[in-house]
């Protein structure tokens, strides 16, 4: 059993450095190429009065960090709604918690009520409007036992919440409106670098929460009563879930935008190659796979750049969508 | 070991109604190495039985003492430690081993990120051997047979060393043959492991076979009879259906 631990940690090893190649690759790549001289003094010896420098300390390294954070929290809330809700199909878009998240970010940015005036009331919103999400799914899920009709609750939460953004945008300032368009588009540059501590501590936050469920995880697998006569509280474990969730979703929407398809697409690529049920190791791969996947995409887009303006949600859906019919056919 | 004292069973189907009794039990001990098998009617409490010796439900009267304590007053920690249950089916879960599903009758003595100890590991070596799984150790749940997977899942309550193991309907979903085989390798445990096992079953002709006791729900008196071996397969049979 221990050589077996060993090549997880083998695989997690390799995604990390590939990881690390593709995130130094990455900051050189914008409007104009920085040398990796640049990216260390930007980092450790700044210097101010070099452009190379500002431009990494002030859009680089934030837009790099911001891709990995997001890909690390939506991977993980991914792979909690996977397991809580045994549905290899489940995901914070497709259960319309980032739906619940957006609907509070409208409200708060286009409205006349000025609910949020700071980074952390936009953060605050957003989760509240995440958690209240997972709480109706979770809700409708003690009563909806079919797999495929709780995601079309899900969908249809979606639809409804965007029914009431669209209402809000109908009697916006033109100025909002434009603001929350590019949001919704999604974006890793609208983080500047002040506000990387309290993305990374939030974020970070919600994985170490996500860590300490590992054992009510792996264990939920043989079904709630099983679970529950080895000695979790289930109830509680599923509030926790939920939780962990609204945060990592709701702190990765407020900055970015509703990231669609990569909660859905990572832990089941990292199932597909960890083999294995233990979340200690797939919430290692989550991590890593999904700051790989949105790194990807943010070099894709960069390098696209030139030629067209490549929003990062029609990105995710061009990948993720393809990799959902699989799955369909795969496994229903 | 396990001693039910006048235990009213029933359950409630609504939240406002009162709470509908299926049977009453007078005072029944169990002891260690006993395989039980209780027997009775669809709809007659087998379940309902099971659920509350579990804690998963409340009884409306009387209590439950387990070596002279009272059931109740156990804390669910402790209880995850004595008593340990398999169900009718368990579909398999795609990657999860054999190994890694009978370890995790360990749960309750591994620390918060589950991680297995030398000593936990020894356990599920034991317990695949003593279930003669070797062969099947590193497969998939999913890919199992039916049968070889309700062992994989009896391996999951041994390793959970508990003194009384609960199984609902064992035999339910398996061939004649896995049906003879689960049952007298839950026999031989019984014995073996000085263990008290419990399960409900419709195979009357199997159960007399392989347990010393059965106890029988009889609906229409609302009693549970208690039987030891050598059985009378008839009487019983009449007394009951």
């Amino acid at each position: 059993m221990q050589t077996i631990s060993k090549t997880y940690w083998r695989r997690s090893g390799l995604l990390f450095i590939v990881l690390l190649l593709l995130v130094l690759f990455d900051l050189t790549l914008g409007s104009f190429t920085i040398s990796y001289k640049d990216i260390y003094n930007g980092l450790f010896n700044y210097n101010p009065d070099s452009t190379g420098e500002v431009t990494m300390r002030v859009f680089r390294f934030p837009r790099v960090i911001t891709a990995v954070l997001a890909g690390a929290a939506l991977s993980i809330s991914g792979l909690l709604m996977q397991t809580l809700f045994q549905n290899p199909l489940a995901g914070p878009y497709v259960l319309g918690i980032n739906s619940g998240a957006s609907l509070l970010v409208a409200l708060g940015t286009m409205s006349s009520f000025q609910l949020v005036g700071s980074d952390v009331g936009l953060v605050a919103s957003a989760m509240v409007g995440a958690f209240g999400a997972g709480l109706f799914i979770l809700f409708s899920s003690l009563y909806v036992k079919n797999k495929v009709s709780l995601l079309l609750i899900g969908i249809m939460f979606g639809s409804f919440s965007g029914a009431l953004v669209n209402v809000v945008q109908a009697y916006a300032d033109p100025n909002n409106l434009k603001t929350f368009m590019l949001w919704s588009f999604g974006s890793l540059q609208g983080v500047e670098y002040s506000q990387l501590g309290v993305l990374s501590l939030v974020v970070v936050k919600g994985i170490v929460i996500s860590i300490l469920l590992v054992k009510p995880l792996n264990l939920l697998l043989l079904g709630d009563k099983s679970a529950s006569l080895l000695g979790i509280n289930v109830k509680r474990v599923r509030l926790l879930v939920i939780l962990a969730t609204a945060i990592l979703t709701g702190a990765v929407t407020a900055f970015c935008g509703p990231i669609a398809f990569v909660g859905l697409v990572v832990p089941n690529m990292i199932k597909l190659i960890y083999k294995t049920t233990n979340h200690y190791h797939l919430m290692i791969g989550s991590v890593l796979g999904g700051a790989l996947l949105i790194v990807i995409c943010d070099i894709a887009m960069q390098m696209l750049m030139p030629f067209l303006n490549l929003p990062l949600n029609a990105l995710t859906a061009l990948i993720g969508a393809p990799v959902v019919m699989w799955i369909i056919m795969r496994k229903f | 070991m396990l001693k039910l004292e006048e235990l009213h069973i029933g359950y409630n189907d609504g939240k406002r109604k009162p709470m509908r009794k299926l049977f009453e039990t007078e005072d029944i001990t169990f002891y260690p190495g006993d395989f039980v098998a209780v027997i009775g009617p669809n709809g007659s409490g087998k379940t309902t039985l099971f659920n509350t010796i579990l804690s998963e439900q409340a009884a409306i009267a009387g209590q439950i003492l387990y070596k002279d304590s009272e059931w109740s007053t156990i804390s669910r920690d402790e209880k995850v430690k004595i008593i340990s249950f398999v169900p009718s089916k368990f579909n398999g879960v795609d990657n999860l081993t054999v190994y890694d599903l009978i370890a995790m009758g360990r749960a309750p003595y591994t620390n918060i990120l589950n991680q297995l100890t030398v000593h936990d590991h020894s356990v599920v070596e034991k317990v695949v051997a003593q279930l003669g799984l070797q062969e099947f150790v590193h497969n998939n749940t999913l890919k199992l047979s039916d049968g070889e997977r309700q062992i994989a899942m009896i391996g999951k309550a041994l390793a959970q060393e508990t003194s009384v193991m609960i199984l609902d309907e064992p035999t339910a979903f398996l061939d004649y043959n896995n049906r003879r085989k689960v049952l007298r390798l839950l026999q031989e445990i019984a014995i073996e492991n000085n263990q008290l096992i419990f399960i409900s079953s419709h195979d009357l002709e199997l159960c007399f076979e392989y347990c010393n006791r059965v106890v029988a729900i009889d609906s229409k008196a609302q009693k549970l009879i208690d039987f030891n071996a050598p059985f009378d397969k008839n009487g019983i049979i009449n007394s009951v259906f």
